[in-house]
């Protein structure tokens, strides 16, 4: 059984005169096995965020399916769902949204406190997270005083001190320089050896060559996808541009016809 | 000249884009200049001249345009600032996009005579309009003749425009300076940019304890009403230093002590109220400090101006028992005759009949206060046919003559040729006086329904002013936290949870000042009741009353202004 299973997803967004609508997601099915490290790229307005609002359990779908765990999202009272997806997911962002009034290390406690965990508990999980992302010196420090990179591991060590069953990040390198980007990236892959799952969005080819799968999502609709499989960062590099020039050229002669 | 209205333009854009931080700004603005119109105008009205007792009541609204002049100010530079605060987002973004600094200067100076003028003509205009209606009520409030006839005086116009004038050209400077003072990275920061964590300042909060203590202990311990009347303003100083010291320093040296103790700070429930105030203290320490200081300036003010003038008719009995009156302190029993011969030779010349005649000497204590006239009537009634009074051990012997005469009377003849002829008598004390009460009275009146009036105006205004801090408070934090409340919402927090964690986060923030305020009116009472002895006051009921009554009265208002700027706060938090 996949980790994660999308079966025929479907988001409408109804304006709010009534008019006819923007149909985000069209029909998109895939599944996620445990331990995977998956990147979704795709056009601006292709989708992307929409399909992960969803899976984050942010936003209900118009239609279609989504498991995790073989346990359909659908299902999950309304009321329960703050504390299911504090429990199963974790959350990273573009801009970091880390809280200002918060140490680092109260940032990274912060849905632990919420779920009511101990102290010694909250702490015993920190350290091996703060080494794993280099970020064991920082704690003390306010957000204001880190660089965008070291803000950015904050948000992914709060991600994942709830042990989630996976990791969802929406353009994690987007307000990153290439060097932060780098090191975040190698961060995500040493997690995902360990057997973390992750499911990236993003426009960055680099970030993409990065992960073990790329998802290519054009219209609302799964276009294509590339394991990496046995070969270097370098090939997949090369591999996801091609996927993405024809992509575009496609969607380019589609609109010109 | 294409450049010649830009900034003209770009200032009212940039106040009508701004109208939710400038419209309560402005409206205070014209409140305050349409009160200081106002006292003004009754200050320099023909009519309040010709009034009876018009010299203590002009006295009293000269004081109380000084006051409304100089709380404007304050008032105006809080705002002022608060707002330059919030906009230095825009300003920077004006610095990137290539505006410099000399150009913001313009925009600014646009935006100062925009304003003025807005507070100015707005201000003068409502205070036209009000002027007849606080005319009345000042009428009505001293017991004088309505005054008819509608005047603005060009005085009153000239001083209100000129000193509103003087506080947005101050403001205008203040602004300047501000805006050389900050480098562009920092304004497009602006509000949002991190501020440092507050250190635990030991020995303000100490200082705080020590100013605080002493103001309280001046109340409690000093016994002699005019020296209670002479230390009162220190005391409300010390207490003031004390207030902002102690919110600031103290506040966040108890929140740190909470946040020391882990088990306790990482509950749910604790943890974002302890580190969201500990973020804001730094700032809102002040902000909050105002607000009690203010709340028990409106407490004070109003519980005692209401309570003298409710007490009037107690302290008129005490101070004029009869119509005309004459006390010899530090008299002798053979004073008493003479007195009364006299009374009775004046009523025969001027041909009144005495009603109600009183002739006694009486043992009394030697008070400061009522200018040492005592009520008469418990001696009378314990006379008995003798003409010596009580106990000689109470205090100097009163030697007293009194009564009263037909309406038709003129009383202040009577009183006058009773004074004449008391200087012609040998008495054995000097310190003789005839009064005539019915004039007395009427002065009597006249202040303290003045103290009444001045007590209910500034206690309006001051309660403007706590009301405007509390919504711009409230404001800006809804602003900053709403990004705050969104992430807690992504990382687990059930919507439920941020309901109740922003109810407790507020009204603790809320009730704090009005719990201090209620505080420091309590420990001002025992001081605030001697000066009240001052006045010829010694019904101590009558003000735990007024002051039981002005503080739920208070406490509801506070509840209501809370209950709306909550309700706006939800509205931005939950954007
Ligand atoms: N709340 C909404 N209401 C209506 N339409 C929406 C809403 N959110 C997204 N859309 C529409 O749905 C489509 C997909 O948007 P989505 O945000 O998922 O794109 P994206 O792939 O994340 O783009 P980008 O790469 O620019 O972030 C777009 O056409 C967008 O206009
Ligand atoms: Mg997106």
């Amino acid at each position: 059984m996949p980790l994660l299973e999308v079966k025929n997803l479907r988001k409408v967004y109804t304006t709010r005169l009534g008019g006819t609508g923007v149909e985000a997601l069209k029909n998109v099915s895939f599944a996620v096995e445990a331990g995977e490290f998956v990147a979704i790229m795709g056009e601006s307005g292709s989708g992307k965020t929409t399909l992960l609002n969803i899976l984050a359990a942010l936003d209900r779908p118009s239609g279609g399916r989504v498991l995790l765990n073989g346990e359909d999202m659908a299902g999950v009272r309304e009321r329960d769902l703050t504390a299911f997806r504090r429990d199963n997911l974790g959350f990273v962002f573009q801009d970091f949204n880390l809280l200002d009034a918060f140490t680092v290390r109260d940032n990274i406690f912060l849905p632990l406190v919420l779920a009511g965990k101990a102290y010694e508990e909250m702490d015993r999980r920190l350290q091996p997270l703060a080494k794993a992302l280099g970020i064991g010196d920082l704690l003390n420090k306010f957000p204001y005083e880190l660089s965008g990179g070291q803000k950015q591991r904050t948000a992914v060590a709060r991600a994942l001190i709830t042990r989630p069953a996976i990791l969802l990040a929406d353009e994690p390198t987007g307000a990153l320089d290439s060097k932060a980007s780098n090191s975040l990236l190698q961060n995500f892959e040493a997690l995902n050896d360990q057997g973390q799952t992750i499911l990236m969005v993003t426009h960055s080819v680099t970030a993409a060559s990065h992960a073990k799968r790329t998802l290519f999502l054009r219209d609302g609709m799964i276009y294509h996808q590339l394991y990496r499989g046995q070969r270097t960062r370098e090939e997949m590099f090369a591999e996801i541009s091609n996927t993405l020039t024809v992509m575009t050229a496609e969607s380019g002669e589609k609109s010109h016809a | 000249m294409r450049k010649f209205g830009f900034y003209p333009k770009l200032a009212a854009r940039s106040l009508r884009l701004n109208g939710k931080f400038y419209l309560p700004y402005l409206l205070s603005g014209v409140v305050s200049a349409a009160m200081l119109y106002d006292i003004l105008f009754l200050n320099m009205n023909r009519g309040v001249y010709a009034m009876k007792g018009a010299n203590a009541v002009q006295g009293l609204l000269g004081f109380g345009a000084l006051v409304v002049a100089i709380f404007s100010f304050a008032l105006i530079c809080y705002t002022n600032g608060f707002l330059m605060k919030r906009r230095q987002k825009e300003l920077g973004l004006y610095n990137i996009l290539g505006m410099e600094k000399r150009h913001m200067a313009r925009l600014l100076l646009w935006e100062t005579v925009y304003s003025a003028l807005i507070c100015i003509l707005g201000g003068i205009l409502v205070g036209i309009l009000l002027s007849k209606l606080f005319l009345l009520l000042l009428c009505l409030v001293i017991q004088a003749d309505v005054v008819f006839g509608f005047e603005v005086p060009a005085e009153a116009l000239a001083y209100t425009a000129a000193a509103f004038g003087a506080i947005f050209l101050l403001n205008y400077l203040l602004n300047l300076l501000r805006l050389n003072r900050v480098k562009p990275i920092e304004l497009l920061k602006g509000t949002e940019s991190g501020e440092r964590e507050p250190r635990t300042k030991w020995v303000l909060a100490a200082l705080g304890l020590i100013t605080m203590g002493a103001g309280y202990f001046l109340s409690i311990a000093v016994s002699d009403p005019l020296q209670a009347m002479m230390l009162f303003f220190i005391a409300v100083l010390l207490v003031i230093v004390g207030t902002y010291c102690l919110f600031t320093a103290g506040s966040i040296a108890l929140l740190k002590a909470l946040r020391k103790n882990k088990k306790y700070y990482y509950q749910t429930r604790h943890f974002t109220a302890i580190s969201g105030m500990l973020h804001r203290m730094k700032r809102n320490a002040a902000g909050l400090a105002t607000i009690c200081i203010l709340s028990t300036m409106v407490l004070i003010t109003v519980s005692t101006t209401v309570c003298l003038y409710m007490g009037v008719n107690d302290i008129l009995d005490q101070m004029y028992c009869r119509d005309v009156q004459t006390y010899v302190n530090h008299g002798a029993p053979e004073d008493l005759p003479k007195v009364k011969a006299l009374y009775e030779r004046k009523a025969a010349e001027l041909g009144m009949e005495m009603k109600d005649f009183a002739a006694l000497c009486f043992y009394a204590p030697a008070t400061a206060y009522a200018n040492n006239r005592t009520r008469i009537d418990p001696y009378l009634a314990q006379a008995n046919g003798s003409d010596v009074v009580g106990d000689p051990n109470d205090g100097p012997m009163r030697v007293y003559v009194g009564c009263n005469l037909p309406a038709d009377a003129d009383a202040s003849l009577f009183a006058a040729s009773v004074e004449v002829g008391t200087r012609d008598l040998d008495l054995s004390s000097n310190w003789c006086f005839t009064d005539d009460c019915r004039a007395g009275r009427t002065d009597f009146w006249a202040s303290l329904g003045g103290f009444f009036f001045i007590g209910l105006f500034l206690g309006a205004l001051f309660l403007m002013a706590a009301v405007l801090i509390v919504y711009y408070k409230q404001i800006s934090e809804g602003y900053e936290d709403a990004r705050s409340f969104v992430i807690m919402q992504q990382v687990g927090m059930r919507s439920a949870e941020v309901k109740s964690s922003i109810r407790s986060q507020i009204s603790l923030v809320f009730f704090l000042p009005l719990l201090a305020a209620a505080c420091h009116t309590a420990g001002a009472f025992p001081m605030t009741r001697r000066i009240l002895l001052l006045f010829g006051l010694s019904n101590t009921g009558l003000f735990v009353l007024c002051s039981g009554l002005t503080l739920l009265i208070f406490a509801l208002v506070y509840y209501g202004i809370y209950r709306l700027t909550a309700r706006e706060y939800y509205r931005i938090v939950r954007r």
